[in-house]
């Protein structure tokens, strides 16, 4: 499995996953949600509200929640660099 | 869904500071229990970055450890808190305090603690089997990638 960390200012910043959970406990951290992968009329939608994103799919909706769950990722990867 | 993660690293761990320090082109010396500094207060800024703000004037020019530069006699101070970690003090007055900001990465060291958190992570991931790789982009960003 890949990860990366991103670091800014004396801080990390990564996609939670349990494999980085020590990195945890180098600091005061804080985890918080993403998104909200949601269905809707038609299949289902990545709202990146959490992180200040938009909602993707939102005119069109994805086919299956891992297409969107897979949006997320790509989304997380080439807006936030995480 | 996802979660994102955020870890505000704190000067902690010795053996990355020095590691951080050396890659700003200084010299960590270790158990060095006083910083160059102008070498009296004045009293003359008012900033609420003045160190005054927080700590007794009479501690001035004390530490732990000390962190130097070449064409400096300015230090910076390392002075461990309570709670383990070290705080960074040090005289930013004219030119010899803007050597330090200069080869830290300017006002408030964001370079070294940027170095200290890549050593911080490196270590921790290595130790845990990961193989990491870190890159640095034009503008400094420091990105490690790891791989189980």
């Amino acid at each position: 499995m890949d990860f990366t960390v991103r670091i800014e200012n004396g801080h990390l910043q990564f996609v939670y996953d349990d494999a980085l959970v020590d990195l945890l406990d180098e600091g005061a951290a804080v985890v918080t949600r993403a998104s909200h992968v949601e269905p809707v009329p038609g299949g289902w939608v990545a709202d990146m509200g959490p992180v200040d994103g938009p909602v993707l799919a939102a005119a069109c909706p994805f086919r299956t929640r891992a297409e969107a769950l897979a949006a997320e990722r790509a989304w997380l990867r080439e807006e936030r660099g995480l | 869904m996802s979660h994102v993660a955020d870890v505000e690293l704190k000067f902690r761990d010795l053996d990355a500071i020095e590691a951080a320090v050396k890659a700003c082109g200084g010299q960590f010396r270790r158990d060095q229990k006083t910083h160059g500094w102008y070498g009296h207060f004045l009293n003359d800024w008012r900033s609420e970055r003045a160190a005054v703000n927080r700590r007794d004037a009479s501690t001035f020019g004390k530490c732990d450890h000390a962190i130097h530069f070449p064409g400096t006699s300015y230090e910076i101070g390392l002075v461990r808190e309570p709670d383990g970690t070290y705080t960074a003090i040090y005289d930013t007055y004219g030119s010899e305090g803007r050597k330090l900001e200069t080869a830290c990465g300017g006002v408030g060291l964001p370079k070294l603690k940027n170095e200290y958190a890549a050593a911080v992570t490196m270590r921790t991931l290595m130790r845990k089997g990961f193989r990491c790789q870190r890159t640095v982009s034009a503008d400094g960003q420091i990105t490690i990638k790891a791989r189980t």
